[in-house]
């Protein structure tokens, strides 16, 4: 399962080819990845262009500024590289399991190399824990989230 | 932690010098201080990844960058799916070893991953 440094690495891949790059269009080809599409989603996302390419733990997101509201399209590489995506909005979902069918609104929107397929994944951002590249991630923030953990260092780190 | 994988994990724990069966609670004083173990682990992490990051990520499988090349960090792996081998750390005259932890293979070396 590709992780953090894989992620980055594709991350630092696609920030000079997506970031800036505008939408021309959007075609839904089915009405939900995971959850409904809204009502306006593609028209929302036409013309508009995505203003960052990040990456958060394992997953990779795009900030996307729209004129009525702003979406986030996350991504996870899953088990042989292929890239896990859907869109979520800023307000959050509530994480959940990757979903089994591949996205081609995302692969056509992406334009991310053919080896990849996209598959829509839903999850919040603010619930994946302490981010080992941030400046918040030391021993003082360590030590408050093991004090007193009875489970193994290495469970412990892995969660 | 937010990302880190069994690859890593098992990385880190081996340049802090940590042993993967103590529990987490046992780095952390009664005061919920950092231990120094904990301070090493914590640079030791961050150490890995930003190594992993320059060699463009681990290829186990068939991880591709965005051009379609590999990741070499698989090749720096001092503990990770190298059982019987030489342990890396300078001056130890170890082998790595293979343990399963919760399903899960974990590589380490006994003589110098002995804290805390
Ligand atoms: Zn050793």
């Amino acid at each position: 399962m590709p992780e953090l440094p894989e992620v980055e690495t594709v991350c630092r891949g696609l920030q000079p080819w997506l970031k800036g790059t505008r939408i021309d269009n959007v075609t839904l080809n089915r009405p939900n990845l995971r959850f409904p599409f809204p009502a306006r989603l593609a028209a929302d996302l036409a013309g508009n262009a995505i203003i960052s390419v990040g990456c958060r733990a394992k997953y990779l997101h795009r900030l996307l500024a729209l004129c009525r509201a702003r979406y986030r399209q996350v991504a996870a590489l899953l088990r042989n590289g292929h890239a896990a995506q859907a869109r979520s909005s800023c307000h959050g979902h509530r994480s959940s399991r990757p979903w089994q069918e591949p996205s081609d609104l995302c692969r056509s929107a992406s334009g991310l190399s053919t080896s990849m397929i996209i598959w829509p994944i839903v999850l919040n951002l603010l619930e994946l824990g302490l981010e080992p590249l941030s400046n918040d991630f030391n021993s003082v923030q360590i030590a408050s989230k093991f004090a007193g953990k009875k489970t193994l260092i290495k469970s412990a780190l892995l969660h | 932690m937010a990302g880190l994988s069994n690859i890593y994990v098992a990385e880190a724990l081996h340049r802090a010098h940590i042993l993967p069966t103590v529990l987490a609670g046992t780095l952390v004083t009664s005061k919920g201080k950092p231990r120094p173990a904990l301070e090493d682990l914590a640079g030791a992490v961050r150490q890995v990844l930003a190594d992993a990051i320059r060699a463009g990520g681990s290829t186990l499988r068939d991880f591709r960058n965005t051009e379609g090349g590999n990741g070499y960090f698989q090749h720096n792996f001092a503990v990770y799916d190298r059982e019987g081998v030489l342990c890396a750390t300078p001056l130890c005259s170890g082998t790595v070893e293979r343990i399963v932890q919760s399903g899960r293979l974990t590589f380490f070396c006994l003589l110098c991953q002995e804290k805390p």
